[in-house]
């Protein structure tokens, strides 16, 4: 019975106590209810905080174990811990994330890094963009088509063309796309409205039951 | 008492409830109508069963979301599917999600259909599902890793995308993996439109458990989905019917 109680009843009532005055204060003007969702969010942030210092100290316990039984990688175990403690060290002791150090930290090392995965992706960016627009059948053809007429419009040189290009381009995209993303958006929602109403009436569990 | 714009919004939505509430109830009682079937959900089944033919493995990705999102929870309807059908094939899953709130909820979903077919054997904590990073481009790199690696014969990718729906089309088509996408993301719909073999659009993706099970659960929920669409777009057709006859009366309905 606790086994049911724990895993399956408090999920789900812990979810209805959240979401009825959440959802509810969304039409209505009420304040205790306003007041109650505001309050449910300063919880849900402080669960939030309360789960990073919890995978703080797993990320710590795990490397350590990687590190001490010398595991495949254990360097990057080694790595990782020296960049948690700097991080947290340069936030906490040189003037916050405002501070120079931390700024400089985070520009030569985090956006470098960054970059360089990205440089790296990029390459398979292009690669799947020619794959794409190569013109194999009738639909390709289409996308090809439509893709490149935004695609001149927005450029700065494609004004030189033809001067009614941007507008064209802007056509398409205003009335023709936004028409058909329109109606994607509308089932879309719709779809999440019964998929929310299943977890309601308890039908669909997802992430709601513990494992 | 109702917030100004929101009557219509509350109306809209206690409608689709009770059809849903409704639709589920006549489902659970025989009353259920045909499921036109889609092409992409048959396209798993087939993956699958390519891959055990092939020797690889199948590859699952919900994306980019959170338990949250009503999208990464369709995506946790497809995973069920296509770990069961893995399972009963025998066939290496692998699945990766950015968001790590969402790690517990997918052993959980592998390890029950695992041992739903009768393979609990099978089921490897914490190498089916396989988590990378919580940052997009880690996370995209790690799966570009592991395609380059295990060369799966399938990869399904249902959930929130963004820009990397390109990149993970690329990687699929390099190792000549049959590839199904579904999304109902404005920015990466079109992405997977072009890399995908097969595609999902948008609503569908939440039809996916219905059409593949045949659960009265979920073919009530069609039903209720179709029912709300009509809706919706009715009013759409009569909004702009009436705006070129010069009413503005839907839009003052829909500000009240």
């Amino acid at each position: 019975m606790s086994k049911v109680l724990y895993r399956d009843i408090m999920p789900y009532l812990l979810f209805i106590i959240c979401f009825i005055p959440t959802l509810f204060s969304y039409y209505f003007n009420i304040p205790l209810l306003s007041k109650l969702t505001y309050e449910l969010r300063g919880w849900s942030t402080l669960i939030g905080v309360t789960a990073m210092f919890l995978g703080l100290c797993n990320i710590i316990i795990y490397n350590y174990r990687t590190i001490k039984e010398r595991k495949a990688g254990w360097q990057f175990g080694v790595y990782t811990i020296v960049l948690v403690f700097s991080w947290i060290i340069a936030g906490l002791y040189f003037g916050g994330l405002a501070s120079p150090a931390y700024q400089q930290m985070y520009i030569y090392i985090k956006a470098q890094c960054w970059s360089a995965q990205i440089g790296l992706l990029t390459f398979f960016f292009v690669s799947a963009a020619f794959r794409t627009f190569r013109a194999k059948n009738l639909q390709a053809l289409v996308l090809l088509i439509f893709a490149f007429i935004p695609f001149i419009g927005l450029a700065p040189w494609g004004e030189q063309i033809w001067p009614g290009w941007p507008a064209f381009s802007s056509w398409i995209l205003d009335n023709v796309a936004m028409a058909g993303s329109r109606a994607i958006v509308i089932a879309a929602s719709v779809g999440l409205v019964v998929m929310i109403t299943r977890i309601v009436l308890r039908y669909e569990k997802g992430g709601l039951v513990r494992g | 008492m109702f917030i100004k714009g929101r009557v219509v919004d509350f109306v809209v939505m206690v409608v689709l409830f009770v059809a849903t509430w409704i639709s589920i109830y006549l489902a659970h009682r025989g009353k259920t109508r045909e499921i036109r079937s889609i092409p992409s959900l048959t396209a798993v089944t087939e993956g699958v069963k390519r891959a055990a033919e092939m020797g690889r493995p199948v590859f699952m990705s919900a994306g980019f979301g959170g338990v949250g999102s009503a999208t990464t929870m369709a995506g946790f309807a497809m995973l069920d599917v296509v770990a069961s059908e893995c399972a009963r094939l025998e066939v290496p899953l692998r699945t990766t999600f950015a968001s790590s709130e969402t790690l517990g909820a997918a052993e959980m979903i592998v390890a029950e259909a695992f041992r739903r077919e009768g393979r609990p054997d099978l089921y490897q904590p914490g190498k089916q599902v396989i988590y990378f990073s919580g940052e997009q481009y880690a996370w995209v790199a790690g799966i570009g890793g592991l395609m380059a690696r295990e060369r799966p014969a399938c990869a399904v990718y249902m959930g929130t995308f963004f820009s990397e729906a390109l990149y993970f089309g690329e990687c699929g088509a390099r190792v000549g993996a049959l590839q199904i996408g579904g999304t109902t993301a404005q920015l990466a719909l079109p992405l997977l439109a072009m890399t995908m073999d097969y595609l999902m659009i948008g609503e569908e993706i939440y039809a996916v458990a219905a059409t593949i099970t045949k659960d009265p659960v979920q073919m009530g929920s069609v039903t209720a989905q179709d029912i709300g669409k009509i809706i919706l777009y009715a009013i759409s057709v009569i909004g702009v019917i009436l705006m070129l006859a010069g009413s503005d009366i839907v839009v003052k309905l829909m500000n009240t």
